[in-house]
């Protein structure tokens, strides 16, 4: 029996067809050099290609297991739908499956050019990525089933990660980092892997990272990494003189983790300094990337809407209708407090006395 | 043939087992979205004046079924009519669920095979049970319903950390006519059904058995239904839980803990499959107690084995899709069923009455 690891949906507009292209194991091979292979095929639409596949591989495959699917630009441009409801349908391809959008030419690339070494197969190899999304706060995960949820709420908008292959060593590997935003089920614009971070920050989905703060002190400049350990943001939505605000309140706790150079942050009126950059630096993002939702994509990634809607459904139900022109407009108030807790084993910087 | 009796335990467990049967999978009252945990309750509140006069109509005559008693109340032609009415109310029933079970099985795990290959070992099972004899059913019921409720609740534990409490937010925002349509459809599927107890509950063992039974059997039942209902709510969101067929499974299905503890969708096949089991055999028995008291049989086994094999044959041709089954169930069975669900037994509550009052004793000399 052939398990399928992975998956990869491009659409030739000229022949209006879909190519699918999926990484297939053999669990009774492993080990062996036919243990994984790749697959291709053709057809009218997606269920079609997976059927068509049963040409090459000589039987049926298996979709138990399959965990990662990617989609290329021009699917997720096209319309999602197709994809996702086959999803969520069948009984056996699972509706946890984690979605991604290729920043390739072809998703197809992905799969093809990027086997890693140390797995030998992309599928296992962007499953581990992923799981270390908290680590890194670079990407957002997206299973199916709650890409889908997001599609029945009225308002609020959902993403995708992006995927991409690294070029820069010596062998392609798959790499997830960015979002795709999407409007109902069609791509608008995509974020790169710091605004997607300030994402994650709005939408308290925030569980860790890395965060980098240019401090200027007096002539000095020097960079201070922050580990960041948890989050907090609460967004509420105020309505005074017929105008909708929303107030974006973020409670970030960190650790100084690297210090570029010899100040010493247990200072207090150091440490304050550090604290109220930083602050200034998150609250920056934030900003630009609501500004720049706003203005270039106009879609509720934030769920703005569902706070509005929580908080106060007589106004929703005023502002619905033209959500989309007020959304663009929405002024937001952005405030962060962060907490510097400690600075791991040392507490002083490396000194150098020369 | 020795008069069967069966403890208050045995058919309290019976009637929560045969409320839960199908609705535990196929889910109920989905009119009302996110408010259908709400149409759950106001259906139970509705079912327990009918479920009341299913008893007091039952206690007219101690010992009795439904079919004796219409005989007793309306004579022996009409009787038998309303007789054959009930039978044939039975045997759908049966047949429906016999279906539910294999549509089931066919779209979530074995689509390949014949549909008639499951119904068919269910209804074997049942038949068994049924030749068995109630007593075999009620000693089952005792145990299995310990068991399907570790199960159920069980999961419900684990699914606890994927629940999100907006889902049943804002409350009742679309108003309250989803709820009365919900409340309809969960009060006639499956509060209401337990009519078909009452051509199986001479067997109780005493004479006030049977208001404790009915009772205690409607609000176990429906707290079990009620919480499986909300916690599919509370994990899948509204959209999700009116479009899916079988919300059970899609939200058993979310359980992953540490990529060990995952892929239980099992579980809720399985509750299906011991309610199923419950629900058909009392649909068999009442069918077959039917029969033999219209026909005057002595016995009622001597029909178990035609009756099963032509519900199994009717559960295969009565509908041609899935979506058929789905779409009867929700457009067609409340108003059907409510005839016999609500309408004939007020009818012979009422004639009953009557007689009782004018003194032509309480059925217990009537010997057909």
């Amino acid at each position: 029996m052939q398990l399928v690891t992975a998956a990869a949906i491009d659409y030739d507009g000229g022949n209006d067809k879909y190519f699918v292209t999926v990484e297939v194991f053999n669990p009774q091979h492993m080990g062996s050099h036919d243990s994984g292979g790749l697959l291709y095929s053709t057809g009218e639409s997606v269920f079609d290609c997976f059927r068509n596949l049963i040409l090459r591989s000589g039987r049926r495959l298996y979709w138990g297991h399959t965990e990662i699917f990617i989609v290329s630009r021009e699917v997720a441009e096209r319309s999602l739908l197709p994809i996702l409801d086959i999803l969520f349908r069948d009984a056996e391809v699972r509706d946890d499956m984690l979605i991604f959008v290729a920043e390739e030419d072809n998703a197809s690339d992905i799969l093809r050019l990027g086997r890693h070494k140390l797995h030998g197969l992309a599928g296992f190899h962007i499953e581990d990525v992923i799981k270390a999304e908290s680590s890194i706060s670079k990407y957002r995960r997206m299973p199916a089933w709650k890409f889908i949820q997001s599609m029945y709420a009225q308002g609020p908008a959902s993403t995708l990660p992006l995927i991409k292959l690294d070029r820069s060593g010596e062998k392609e590997i798959p790499k997830v980092g960015g979002t795709a935003v999407f409007e109902g089920d069609k791509l608008v614009g995509t974020l790169d892997e710091t605004e997607t971070r300030s994402l994650l920050w709005i939408l308290d989905e925030l569980k860790g990272g890395v965060f980098v703060v240019p401090v200027k002190d007096g002539g000095k400049a020097e960079e201070v990494t922050l580990e960041i350990f948890e989050s907090k943001t609460d967004t509420k939505a105020v309505y005074a003189g017929n105008q909708v605000t929303m107030k974006i309140h973020v409670e970030t706790t960190v650790n100084i983790e690297e210090i570029g150079g010899t100040t010493d942050y247990m200072d207090e009126k150091k440490m304050m300094h550090l604290k109220k950059d930083g602050e200034a630096r998150i609250e920056k993002e934030i900003k630009n990337v609501i500004g720049k939702v706003q203005r270039e994509f106009a879609a509720d990634v934030f769920k703005f809407s569902t706070v509005i809607q929580d908080e106060m459904p007589k106004v929703w139900r005023e502002i619905e209708p033209n959500w989309h022109e007020t959304f663009k407009k929405l002024p937001v108030n952005v405030q962060v407090t962060l907490k510097i807790r400690g600075s791991a084993l040392m507490g002083k910087p490396i000194k150098i006395s020369r | 043939m020795t008069k069967e009796v069966i403890s208050d335990k045995q058919g309290i467990s019976l009637v929560i087992l045969f409320i839960m049967g199908s609705t535990l999978v196929l889910g109920t009252g989905a009119e009302a979205g996110k408010d259908s945990w709400l149409a759950i309750l106001v259906a139970a509140a509705f079912a327990c004046p009918v479920v009341l006069m299913y008893s007091r109509l039952l206690a007219l005559s101690p010992g009795k079924d439904l079919f004796y008693i219409s005989e007793w109340v309306l004579g022996r032609m009409l009787g038998k009519g309303i007789g054959l009415l009930y039978i044939w109310f039975a045997f759908h029933l049966g047949a429906l669920v016999i279906r539910n079970f294999g549509e089931f099985i066919n779209t979530i795990s074995l689509p390949e095979t014949p549909k008639i290959i499951p119904m068919t070992g269910l209804v074997l099972l049942c038949l068994w049970a049924v030749k068995s004899g109630i007593e075999v059913l009620g000693r089952w019921g005792e145990l299995g319903l310990i068991v399907l409720l570790i199960l159920i609740f069980l999961t419900i534990g684990l699914l606890v950390p994927k629940m999100d409490w907006r889902n049943i937010q804002p409350f009742l925002q679309k108003g309250f006519k989803p709820i009365g349509k919900g409340a309809l459809a969960v009060f006639s599927f499956p509060f209401a059904e337990t009519v078909v107890f009452a051509g199986v509950f001479s067997v109780l063992q005493r004479k006030n058995s049977i208001y404790r039974v009915y009772l205690w059997g409607l609000l176990l039942g429906a707290a079990i239904v009620w919480a499986t209902a909300f916690t599919e709510i509370l994990v899948l969101g509204e959209g999700e839980y009116t479009t899916i067929l079988f919300p059970a499974h899609s939200t058993v299905r979310r359980i992953n803990i540490r990529n060990f503890i995952q892929r239980l969708e099992i579980i809720p096949a399985i509750a299906f499959l011991g309610g199923g089991f419950i629900k058909v055999s009392i649909c068999l028995f009442s069918a077959c107690y039917g029969i033999a008291r219209v026909c005057n049989y002595e016995d009622y086994r001597i029909v178990a084995s035609p009756v099963a094999l032509l519900m199994l044959n009717l559960s295969h041709w009565i509908y041609d899709s899935t979506m058929e089954m789905f779409d009867w169930a929700f457009q067609v069975w409340p108003y059907y069923a409510f005839f016999f669900q609500v309408i004939l037994p007020a009818i012979l509550l009422v004639a009953g009455e009557i007689k009782n009052r004018q003194g032509k004793g309480a059925g217990k000399n009537y010997d057909g």
